[in-house]
């Protein structure tokens, strides 16, 4: 009777999940941070999973029918994501807070890559990074950085418990 | 913090982290009916899931198998569910562990696939797949050992002071993986 029972229930369950939506169950992103000693910048590329980003970007700004890597992706979609963001992803050196600037994002069907610019990076000062995209949104999202400052490579990640992270060069 | 230092980090929390504690529970469950005399048994036991789990995460971390994340999510709780009933249902007898093996190494593959789903989220295109996985892999064996040394010690302790409760620990256990394992299924068949 057991087995019978195992088999009807296994198949039943097996034919509502093929069945169901393909919503992703972890909640990461993954930014790469490289700093260019030519033009003293870090250039940073950060991915975002895409129906993540357009849930955080109606959170903050309302549903404005975002439909992100899509032809019918919202014209100011790009301005958006950069006011989204500004306020979540800094890094400060030597008690100051780098400036920003915004280069433009790549939107493809899972994943939407951010490129931004910061200037007047020390490579010798230790860094604060301070990463909280989508902590308003999810309880269990991590954010992974990695960073290649010459010949130092350094990772880490926040998570709502640690929302910053200090990168020394002497630990 | 190296990026070694990190997958391996990250590899660990995935095991220990009690926002997902499928892996966690699957883990009691396989060690729940053992005690220290019985180490063999569950070496063959960890090593059958670690070798399937590997496989698995090994094959699609290089994008080798693909399969439906969600179909993964809810196959793990049942997992959990049927090993909790071959103990349950064997209170006291003498499981065939052939068998027990093979059903752990392939329920092992099961969740090497789930451990994919979050190993493939922290990968990007200029990540170096193969370190990570390596790192990320040894941080969940080593979850799992510590795991596994934790239950037996609560074993021991539980036959020192109650020697003449073995069917009770091991049906307290049990009903608790399956009942938590239950409570898993609903939520991944209707939390979508």
């Amino acid at each position: 009777m057991w087995k019978g029972f195992i088999k009807i229930g296994v198949t039943a369950i097996l034919l509502m999940t093929v069945s169901m939506s393909n919503a992703h169950t972890f909640h990461v992103s993954v930014a790469q941070m490289k700093y260019n000693a030519q033009n003293r910048t870090l250039e940073i590329a950060i991915k975002l999973f895409t129906d993540d980003l357009e849930d955080a970007l109606t959170t903050s700004f309302g549903n404005q029918g975002w439909h992100l890597a899509t032809p019918r992706q919202l014209p100011a979609a790009d301005k958006y994501v950069r006011n989204y963001l500004k306020p979540r992803f800094a890094i400060k050196q030597n008690n100051r807070t780098l400036s920003w600037n915004w280069i433009g994002a790549e939107y493809n069907m899972d994943a939407v890559w951010c490129y931004i610019e910061m200037y007047d990076f020390d490579h010798e000062a230790d860094l604060e990074w301070k990463n909280i995209i989508f902590f308003e949104i999810f309880n269990d999202q991590k954010n992974i950085g990695h960073f290649d400052i010459l010949d130092h490579d350094f990772s880490a990640y926040t998570t709502r418990k640690k929302r910053k992270q200090i990168i020394g060069y002497n630990k | 913090m190296s990026s070694f230092g990190m997958y391996f980090e990250l590899g660990v929390m995935h095991i220990l982290d009690l926002e997902g504690i499928d892996h966690l529970v699957f883990i009691l469950a396989i060690a729940a009916p053992y005690r220290f005399i019985d180490w063999k048994k569950l070496i063959i036991l960890v090593s059958a899931f670690t070798v399937g789990h590997s496989v698995t995460l090994a094959l699609s971390a290089f994008d080798i198998v693909r399969i439906n994340e969600d179909l993964v999510e809810t196959l793990i709780p049942i997992t959990l569910l049927i090993t909790a009933m071959v103990n349950l249902g064997k209170t006291g007898q003498k499981l065939n562990m052939k068998l027990v093996y093979l059903l752990i190494f392939f329920f092992g593959l099961i969740h090497g696939l789930g451990f994919s789903n979050f190993f493939n989220a922290l990968m990007s295109e200029s990540s170096e797949v193969t370190s990570a996985l390596f790192a990320f892999n040894l941080g969940i064996e080593v979850a799992q050992i510590m795991i596994v040394l934790i239950i037996l010690i609560i074993t021991e302790l539980f036959n020192f002071f109650k020697p003449k409760s073995q069917k009770m620990r091991i049906i307290f256990l049990n009903g608790g993986v399956f009942f938590l394992a239950l409570q898993m299924l609903f939520e991944a068949l209707f939390t979508i």
